[in-house]
């Protein structure tokens, strides 16, 4: 298993650096004196940039065949399937600690940030990086990454979907539900949730069964 | 006799394509090395495939160093060592890196071996792998498939696109490798000098068939080839022919005992055969 992560790690070394360079440069909108929206919307930018280059390390590890290699070696295919959605959620877990950077930016340059409302930034990067990974992975392990671009746009676009129908679905029983409030925000993080872990069962099945 | 590999009735069927292999059987004895023979698309890569459980097969058996390989089976995996004909590894790692990755799925991993291996094939350890010309590449694979003290080596066209120099290398290392009476390789080639070099047993297959198996020293030193003219082609008997080949001013017949075919039918000279001529007569010939 750590072999196989760091072979993730290693195949997402050089996006990584790029996503890091980018979310820390967005962190420097801090310092201009924006509203809360606009730093929610930054540290949303910041988690989901790290899954933006997932594709890209899909299409190497087919390129080099390494899918088909992995399988002769002393790992079990759920394994595989196991290190991937770890790696998944490094690379969130790297966006959001990224996302730290502009909050003590945010503290540095206004002193209090205790009365800003950042949930809906943190809350709509996660659901919207979660779900769209595991909407995204098993498709492609199931059909190849030849399309990977636009699979990966579709996905990103089912995922704003399934935001709008949690939005939709709490305004049937809430009243006044925002589709940028914490309410909807929490909801669709939760979908997401439920989705990965779907998404996870559903891989592990389609990589038992798919030929190499 | 210990078999390192056994396939009995092997069998798998593609839908799309329409290839099927079919009632595949071979055995690899400990100590040995099987050189694996077709042309494109003749089910080598198949073969090695549902042997590597990548693909599952229809029907049929295969015991890898005397057990059924299951997904589950992975301290039976640490025993087998694979080259596989594209690059294998990420482009971006570099020899340094794939060891730290190795070492991590690997509990046999051999740092020490791994480097010894990579100084002899002159890899440098801290480029990457996109930088490698293709020999680099397979040297670096096969440096990697022996650093965890494999059994079993299987090989599907590690040599293929590799200079004489460096497939000359490669050949003693795995030389060097069936010393040790418990190893054995099978490898695929369409490089039948080098199977002429090192392997002990040559498998012919053809559209997904296996049309022979021997010994190569009985390829080489017994089976020959009749030039015959059409009247001599007319004596020979059915049973002592394995395939003929009608071109235009003679007719060449494989027979498996060149001296016997001799004193049997005087007058027809026996030329001595090599792989290639044998494969191309099974292949292209009529029985």
């Amino acid at each position: 298993m750590r072999g196989l992560l760091l072979n993730n790690y290693y195949s997402l070394q050089n996006n990584i650096k790029s996503s890091l360079g980018i979310a820390l440069l967005l962190s420097l909108v801090s310092f201009a004196g924006v509203d809360h929206s606009v730093l929610n919307a930054v540290i949303a930018a910041q988690i989901w940039i790290f899954v933006l280059s997932i594709g890209a390390s899909l299409q190497m590890d087919e390129a080099s065949k390494w899918n088909r290699f992995e399988l002769t070696m002393p790992i079990r295919r759920r394994t595989v399937i196991h290190a991937k959605y770890l790696s998944f959620l490094m690379l969130m877990l790297m966006g959001t600690a990224v996302s730290l950077v502009t909050l003590a930016l945010t503290y540095v340059s206004k002193g209090d940030i205790a009365h800003l409302n950042l949930s809906t930034g943190y809350t709509f990067g996660l659901s919207l990086s979660i779900s769209t990974l595991a909407i995204y992975y098993p498709v492609i392990l199931k059909f190849g990454v030849e399309k990977s671009e636009q699979m990966f746009m579709v996905s990103v676009g089912l995922s704003m979907g399934l935001r709008f129908l949690v939005w939709m679905l709490l305004n049937l029983y809430m009243d006044d539900v925002n589709f940028n409030g914490p309410e909807t925000g929490y909801g669709a993080l939760l979908l997401a949730v439920l989705l990965f872990a779907a998404s996870y069962v559903a891989a592990v099945r389609i990589h038992r069964n798919k030929e190499f | 006799m210990n078999l390192s590999l056994e396939i009995t009735g092997l069998t798998k069927s593609y839908a799309d394509s329409g290839f099927m292999l079919d009632n595949v059987s071979l055995a690899i004895p400990s100590g040995t090395i099987m050189g694996f023979v077709g042309e494109n698309g003749a089910g080598k890569t198949t073969t090695i495939k549902s042997i590597l459980n990548t693909v599952q097969i229809d029907s049929g058996t295969i015991r890898l160093l005397g057990k059924e390989m299951t997904d589950r089976d992975t301290a039976l995996r640490e025993d087998i060592g694979v080259v596989l004909d594209s690059a294998n590894f990420s482009a971006i790692l570099t020899p340094g890196k794939l060891a730290k990755v190795m070492r991590g799925i690997y509990r046999q991993w051999d740092q020490e071996l791994y480097v010894r291996l990579t100084d002899k094939f002159a890899l440098p350890m801290n480029r990457k792998i996109k930088e490698f010309s293709r020999g680099m590449t397979m040297k670096l694979a096969i440096a990697a498939a022996m650093s965890h003290h494999p059994k079993l080596l299987i090989l599907d066209e590690a040599t293929s696109g590799l200079d004489p120099i460096t497939r000359e290398e490669i050949l003693e290392v795995f030389l060097e490798f069936v010393e040790d009476e418990h190893h054995a390789i099978l490898m695929s080639s369409h490089i039948t000098s080098d199977l002429e070099k090192i392997a002990d047993y040559i498998t012919f297959i053809h559209q997904g068939k296996i049309i022979l198996t021997a010994m190569k020293d009985e390829l080489i030193y017994d089976y020959g080839v009749a030039r015959c003219t059409s009247d001599q082609f007319r004596r020979i008997a059915e049973g002592d022919r394995l395939a003929y080949r009608v071109k235009e001013h003679q007719t060449d017949v494989l027979v498996k005992d060149r001296r016997g075919f001799g004193q049997q039918y005087s007058g027809i000279m026996v030329d001595q055969v090599s792989i290639d001529e044998i494969l191309l007569l099974l292949v292209k010939g009529e029985n």
